[in-house]
């Protein structure tokens, strides 16, 4: 019983790592903290001036929460509102946001 | 028998092969998400590794409050760092490990039984990132039939109780600096100076303090 077992751990571990091999991807996944002032904002997107004066774009989806007191939605945000986005980057580069902390309005 | 056990062997060897050619031409990087073939083979695999008497275990811990409780704290110093606050694996480390770190809040985790998350906690899986906590105390255990409480409650988390996971999860100088630089920059107190920022406001002229 405990043979037969060890072989068909070795058969499926040799598998798994046969079929399912992997392959560099970049940074896909990593996690960006961008702090940043609201130039545009809709339910889809964020636009905002980060620190150095960088145009940055990010994805807003419905998965996004959103952290204000009051509580606000994405849409509401007014330009020039001071926010802290913590945001995924996919394989296109692009950033999705996980979480928005909305600061000081203008 | 002895024939279908050359068959092993031969397979064992022809894949053993692939796998170092595997391992030499692409490496074993972690990158990829695994299929969903791999995935279920995986689960199967563990379910099988898992003795069925100890599948077969019922929650000897009464869940009260403070059992909860103390499993909420439990599992914000110990788990959430890989598996989220909420449960839900999207963290920092659970998107890059091979294989991605479950969502326990979905069916494929809340279908296990209590048996088969407390051998899990107690005693990890192989060739994951999921370490055996248990050292085989009556106290260890205790712990980790806890935390098979809290893990069936995941699904249920106020947002107080994910922001009280959060604010008792462990945190490196460099994740407390950065919280309080964007406290800082929230409430528009990041002047290049050290100093406060002061509040414009054109109508109102103001006075900057000297040190």
């Amino acid at each position: 019983m405990s043979m037969k077992r060890s072989l068909l751990s070795l058969i499926a571990v040799a598998f798994l790592t046969v079929t399912f091999g992997a392959r560099l991807l970049g940074h896909e996944g990593h996690e960006h903290r961008v702090l940043g002032t609201v130039t545009m904002a809709a339910s889809d997107h964020l636009m905002l001036k980060d620190r150095d004066g960088k145009d940055v774009v990010v994805k807003v989806t419905k998965d996004t929460k959103v952290k204000a007191n009051p509580s606000t939605t994405v849409e509401r945000i007014e330009a020039g509102t001071r926010v802290v986005i913590t945001a995924i980057e996919g394989k296109d580069k692009s950033l999705t946001a996980k979480t928005i902390e909305v600061g000081r309005k203008p | 028998m002895k024939k279908l056990f050359l068959l092993a062997i031969a397979i064992v060897l022809v894949l053993g092969g692939a796998v170092v050619y595997s391992i030499i031409s692409r490496g074993l990087s972690t990158h990829d998400e695994p299929s969903r073939v791999e995935e279920v083979l995986a689960r199967s695999m563990r379910h099988w590794a898992t003795p069925r008497a100890t599948r077969g275990l019922a929650n000897p811990v009464a869940p009260t409050t403070e059992v909860i409780t103390e499993a909420l704290e439990h599992y914000a110093d110990h788990c959430a760092p890989c598996h989220g606050n909420n449960g839900s694996g999207d963290t920092e480390i659970g998107r890059r490990m091979y294989p991605r770190v479950p969502d326990m809040r979905a069916a494929a985790t809340q279908s296990l039984s209590d048996g088969e998350l407390f051998s899990i906690i107690e005693h990890g899986v192989r060739l994951t990132g999921m370490p055996g906590w248990g050292d085989g105390t009556p106290e260890s255990e205790r712990e980790s039939w806890a935390l098979v409480h809290f893990i069936r409650r995941l699904s249920k988390l106020t947002d107080e109780d994910v922001a009280r996971i959060e604010s008792l999860g462990p945190k490196t100088p460099a994740q407390l600096k950065e919280e309080e630089e964007s406290r800082r920059f929230l409430e528009g107190k990041d002047g290049k100076d050290g100093k406060d920022e002061p509040s414009h406001e054109p109508s109102k002229p103001h006075k900057h303090e000297k040190e």
